[in-house]
């Protein structure tokens, strides 16, 4: 593995860390963003820049996740005025800590790996775990809905990386099929939070309880079906 | 070409659905549509079509027999809409018809997808386009399952992404492997077996969720009880096949390595748990599309059921019994959104007596009831018959012990929830009662489901038959 791709992973890790402690949507768009722009560049140091699959799988992820998903992102962001998430389910620094526990898992089982990967090393292996962790993190300690959302995609991004090695296998039509879904993924999201948002006027889907079993079970809908 | 035509068609008349101004007129466009596709499914079958887009598109036994389940389901379901939408208040949005069409298309992708990577496109599909469909009504609880629906499925399906890349990882290095699942399962025994186990784990959490198995099916209720009748029965009927159809391309690949017994652990283990949830939370459920949706997880729970068991005779039942569940659960949902509309609740203590006041409605009802229960002479009695004969042929007497005492214990908590709504003291109904048109656009696709399940109860015929052996020699490797 080439020294181009470990600063691009390491450069990976390291937004990991600052996705799980920030507070403010705005930042956590920006890193995601950013993760997704480094991810796009892997895919062509590692499979080489003569590679016509690897530059239509980088172009597509770059546009769509580091451009058009970013600014959806953002623009639903300002639309239901998300700011700053300030009484997450984990605190900052907890989720900090998490993280860094995560991580050292991460590298202790991507050294497990069997030999099947180690042509990209074991640091993409164990940057791909760390990502996953950190997006299921976001999903389980965010109460936004935006802010669950990234953590989807954080978690797409860390399952991508796996990917990114197999780029062979996998047809160019199913490679931007996976792309589009996630595209798609992000559109519908942004229209169930700005529907949220229109009727609760908040995002915090933590507080979305009526339909849980067992709560206010006399009042079953009077309401449409 | 005709494969492709069979996925392509429903999301170019979803466009053309788009662009048509009045309300009427894209519904005519719906069941046109879900006509020709009809049609179209009959022709593919007859003719046993080339695989196409280079392997990854192939009409196999399995894809025939969901192929065909799902695009009977969706005629019927738009059909039903017709009367329902015409009765039911709703939002005027234009959305509906076209994306009940790429919701068509994406689950005819799924069940024809030979290929693990484009079979999780499918399936991604599925979920995205039919989110807005749960969210129809725009009301606080609609909007609340739809985001559990999106974000768990997603998140679900995202796991199974990742179990797809694993099963690429456990390809030897070199030369250029193809997901295929022929492929996979040609080469098995060179694949490194770790990789294939937690491929394989991965694969059954991410689909398993999407299939609504216990302890993941959390999002299902929600989802299947706020979105419109005539969704609810895709959403149980066809779109949760075709989740399993996922985990039964896999099946085969686990057996050519030689891991089928790793594989029956997790998949038993999913089943059981999932029938106990489902008929747990059937007990004196107060919200009788929530009863329909628990039912769902506990006959989802029996198919995992019935192809954990390894043999053959488990996997032609299951098979037999996807089937069934699917006839069942339409015409079970279908009355019920016909009780809604009488009624205007979906709360069981208040209705009351249906027979007396809506003697169509209330017949259908207790039908579904019948039928999903697994009373003879229904369809389900055979498929549940068989495999509990399967369960007993293991040599784990136990087991046939728990299966068995979960169906009584599924039956007769939901006959205590839906006999005294057909049956108990009338009371008047806050709608009106259905005109004779709609009477006929409700009861019609209702009824045909139920004949059907009747029928496939006293006589399955021999084209079906032989699907059915193919499927179950297909994943469990040896003919029932």
């Amino acid at each position: 593995m080439n020294g181009g791709a470990q600063v691009l992973l390491v450069a990976i890790l390291l937004l990991d860390v600052s996705l799980a402690a920030s507070a403010r949507m705005a930042v956590l768009i920006r890193a995601f963003a950013l993760q997704a722009a480094l991810v796009a560049v892997l895919a062509l140091v590692l499979d080489g820049f003569a590679n016509p699959h690897a530059w239509a799988v980088a172009s597509g992820t770059f546009l769509l996740k580091a451009v058009l998903i970013p600014y959806f992102l953002d623009r639903a962001g300002e639309r239901t005025h998300a700011g700053k998430e300030r009484t997450p389910a984990i605190s900052y620094g907890a989720s900090l800590l998490l993280a860094a526990a995560g991580m050292a898992l991460s590298f202790a089982l991507a050294a497990r790996l069997p030999e099947t990967v180690q042509r990209s090393g074991a640091l993409l292996g164990a940057a791909a775990f760390a990502t996953m962790f950190i997006g299921l993190l976001l999903l389980v300690s965010r109460g936004t809905a935006l802010a669950q959302a990234t953590g989807y995609l954080v978690l797409e991004n860390g399952i991508f990386l796996f990917g990114l090695g197999l780029l062979n296998h996998m047809p160019l039509l199913v490679e931007m099929g996976i792309l589009l879904d996630v595209f798609v993924g992000t559109f519908v999201m942004g229209i169930v939070v700005y529907n949220i948002h229109r009727t609760f006027d908040h995002i915090d889907v933590r507080v979305l309880t009526a339909l849980r079993e067992g709560e206010e079970r006399e009042e079953v809908s009077e309401e449409g079906t | 070409m005709i494969l492709t035509a069979l996925v392509l068609g429903p999301f170019l008349m979803g466009a053309l659905a788009w662009t048509l101004p009045r309300r009427t007129a894209r519904r005519k466009a719906l069941v046109a549509a879900s006509l020709l596709q009809l049609l179209l499914t009959g022709m593919a079958m007859k003719i046993g079509p080339e695989p196409e887009w280079g392997g990854a598109l192939a009409l196999d036994p399995l894809g025939r027999l969901f192929l065909g389940v799902t695009t009977l389901l969706f005629a019927a379901s738009a059909v039903y809409t017709f009367g329902y939408m015409a009765l039911h208040r709703h939002p005027r949005k234009r959305h509906y018809v076209p994306v009940l069409l790429c919701f068509l298309g994406s689950m005819t992708l799924a069940t024809l997808s030979q290929h693990m990577g484009l079979f999780w496109v499918a399936l991604e599909a599925t979920t995205l386009s039919s989110a807005p469909l749960v969210f129809f009504d725009r009301s606080e609880k609609s909007l609340e399952a739809a985001w559990k629906y999106l974000i768990l499925c997603s998140v679900g399906i995202a796991l199974a992404l990742a179990g797809t890349f694993f099963l690429a990882l456990a390809l030897p290095p070199g030369g250029k492997g193809s997901l295929l699942v022929a492929d996979l399962a040609a080469r098995a025994a060179e694949m490194s077996a770790p990789w294939l186990k937690v491929g394989f784990l991965f694969l059954l959490v991410g689909y398993g969720t999407k299939m609504g198995l216990a302890p993941m099916h959390t999002w299902l209720p929600d989802a299947h009880a706020e979105a419109p009748p005539p969704v609810s029965a895709l959403l149980s009927g066809a779109l949760l096949n075709c989740a399993f159809l996922g985990i039964l391309r896999i099946l085969p690949i686990l057996n050519a390595a030689g891991l089928s017994s790793f594989a029956r652990t997790p998949l038993l283990a999913f089943g059981f748990l999932s029938m106990t949830a489902g008929t747990a939370f059937l007990v004196r459920q107060p919200d009788y599309k929530r009863l329909l949706a628990y039912s769902s997880v506990e006959h989802m729970g029996i198919l995992a059921v019935g192809v954990g068991l390894g043999s053959a005779q488990g996997t032609f039942g299951a098979l037999l019994h996807a089937v069934n569940h699917s006839l069942a659960k339409g015409l079970f949902f279908f009355a019920a959104g016909m009780v809604f509309l009488l009624t205007g609740t979906k709360a069981v203590a208040e209705v009351r007596g249906l027979l007396g006041r809506a003697p169509l409605a209330a017949a259908l009802l207790l039908a579904g009831f019948f039928a999903i229960t697994g009373t003879p002479p229904f369809g389900l009695f055979v498929s549940e018959f068989i495999l509990l004969a399967a369960t007993f042929s293991t040599g784990h007497p136990l087991l046939a012990a728990l299966f068995l005492t979960l169906l009584a214990g599924a039956f007769t908590a939901m006959g205590a929830v839906v006999l005294p709504m057909v049956f108990g003291s009338a009371r008047d109904l806050a709608g009106q009662p259905f005109s004779r048109r709609h009477a006929w656009l409700l009861g019609a696709p209702a009824v045909s489901l139920g004949i059907l399940s009747l029928a496939l109860g006293l006589w399955i015929p021999r084209g079906i038959l032989s699907l059915l052996k193919a499927g179950a020699t297909l994943v469990a490797g040896g003919p029932p």
